[in-house]
């Protein structure tokens, strides 16, 4: 995959607001954000949730009994145990720290595969006001009163994380339009020409088709789009592009998950790395066989821990996301740290003898070749030889790009090619056909594997 | 009398249950549950005059949580 190269902002990038967001939640009125005061706010939150969960979690009661009590410093923090998915779907109830009266919405993620119960995560009404409260805060990252943003996000049943980013938005006095992810296009596109809206938020893959249906159709639609917030699965950046190019507008990458809260980090107008809800969770990567702390700047697993969260908080929870703080400051002049893009997730790599193939490794390249909407793929392995099946959706109005240009890509990624060149490897491409079977899109984009 | 799993017949899962309010066995009646914006109704027993239903171990762990699940979409 491409390593994150993030263009220099020709002007100088305004500070990111959650910086002085996060100084007001530390209760410290010095300004600019001292980074000693947000570390000793979050160690006080961090032994505060220590001593909640171990009076009301059954789960952190047993995992946590023959560890420390308090912490004398955030360093200490690497001694804990970590949480994983695993714990969460054996036994989510043990992990309540309030009574069920109190849980205003559970948010249940779907299994993926074989892997058992399903994830079950809980949230009080103080839980989702942490969430809507950093939607607003973020969004004024990119919009303001008088903006009209679409949102292509869930939005029908409360707590909802596009009804909740409605209500950020319109606490700020800036008007959403919970449109829920795309699952008719055309009437997506129809709702943007009338509404007209001036931003949007939405899953990439999908944005990315009502860019191009746009070009080719209805070329007045979208123009009055200044800014995109993308989330949900990683941004390959020819997909930014191709959204940039489209629109005239700058795309900014959100970060999150539900064990999060929904949210976690956003872009600042650099446009070159996640900042942190830091007063919210304490961040932090890991080498992911050994577990221990990475150095900054190091590439690692991205481990958090919830600071204020009443229903279920998290200790040093895995998230399985590949990435890595980068050392140096932010253009946008903030002194919170920056989180990379996120690389990879760690479990969705295909091993081959030569090395790993990625989705990010498919989607760096596909998406560079004109009309590309989406494509999928299945690995599988006949007779000792390796097939990796690639079948491509071109958006309407664009044609079907050859088969040479695309095996063409698919050998520029280092992997595929000594793979192919050694005969372990064969490449079939074709046309994604027939109906798309549209999900909510919500789940993330992976190779598909086939064992037999 | 029990269905081919070993369950108790419909009309008997009412049996031996009263309520506490009114002192009345409880009869078999459609009863609406409501979540997240959703309806859906279930028959099971409930007392005739307050309408207080009871919803058994196998119901809430099975069919309620499974509806639970779809709904609670992120």
């Amino acid at each position: 995959m491409e390593r994150q190269v993030y263009p220099t902002p020709v002007t100088p990038p305004a500070l990111t607001p959650l910086e002085p967001w996060i100084a007001a939640k530390t209760g410290s009125s010095a300004r600019p954000l001292d980074s000693d005061v947000l570390r000793a706010y979050q160690l006080d939150r961090l032994n505060d949730t220590l001593c909640l969960v171990r009076k009301q979690s059954r789960f952190y009661q047993r995992r946590l009994r023959d560890f420390p009590e308090r912490l004398s410093s955030l360093d200490e923090v690497a001694a804990l145990p970590f949480t994983t998915a695993h714990d969460l779907r054996a036994a989510p109830f043990d992990f309540l720290c309030v009574r069920q009266d109190n849980v205003s919405r559970i948010v249940t993620l779907p299994t993926s595969g074989t892997t058992g119960a399903p994830k079950r995560i809980f949230f009080t009404a103080h839980d989702q006001e942490l969430t809507r409260d950093f939607f607003q805060v973020g969004m004024s990252t990119l919009v303001a009163p008088g903006d009209r943003v679409l949102v292509l996000l869930p939005g029908t049943a409360p707590g909802s994380v596009g009804t909740l980013l409605g209500e950020g938005l319109a606490r700020m006095g800036v008007q959403a339009l919970v449109h829920g992810p795309v699952g008719d296009p055309e009437a997506a596109l129809q709702a943007m020409a009338e509404w007209q809206p001036t931003a949007m938020v939405g899953i990439p893959v999908q944005v990315l088709e009502l860019a191009l249906l746009s070009q080719a159709y209805a070329p007045e639609v979208g123009t009055e789009i200044h800014s995109l917030l993308l989330s949900t699965d990683r941004v390959p950046p020819p997909l930014a592009r191709t959204l940039e190019n489209v629109w005239g507008c700058r795309v900014f990458n959100h970060y999150g998950m539900t064990e999060m809260g929904f949210g976690g980090g956003v872009d600042c107008q650099a446009l070159a790395g996640y900042h942190l809800r830091e007063a919210d969770m304490l961040f932090e990567i890991i080498d992911p066989i050994t577990g221990l702390p990475q150095p900054d700047g190091e590439t690692g697993e991205l481990v958090f821990t919830t600071l204020t969260r009443e229903a279920m908080p998290l200790i040093r929870y895995r998230t399985g996301d590949l990435t890595r703080f980068i050392p140096d400051p932010c253009p946008c002049g903030t002194v919170l740290r920056r989180l990379e893009h996120v690389h990879c997730r760690l479990a969705d790599g295909i091993d081959l003898l030569s090395g790993k193939l990625h989705q990010g490794d498919l989607d760096d390249r596909l998406f560079t070749l004109e009309g590309v909407a989406d494509f999928r793929t299945a690995f599988a392995c006949h007779s000792g030889v390796n097939v990796l099946s690639v079948e491509i959706r071109a958006a309407a109005g664009y044609p079907q790009p050859p088969e040479d240009e695309v095996m063409q890509s698919l050998l520029a990624i280092p992997v595929l090619a000594a793979e192919a060149a050694a005969g372990r490897l064969r490449l079939e491409i074709a046309a994604w056909t027939g109906d798309v079977a549209r999900g909510t899109g919500i789940g993330k984009r992976r190779i598909g594997v086939q064992y037999h | 009398m029990t269905t081919a799993f070993g369950n108790p017949a419909p009309q008997d899962r009412a049996a031996g249950l009263r309520c506490a309010e009114h002192n009345l066995p409880l009869e078999m009646g459609k009863v609406t549950l409501s979540y997240l914006g959703h309806t859906f109704s279930v028959d099971i027993p409930r007392c005739p005059v307050c309408g207080q239903p009871f919803i058994d171990e196998n119901l809430a762990k099975d069919r309620i949580r499974e509806v639970e699940h779809t709904l609670e979409e992120k």
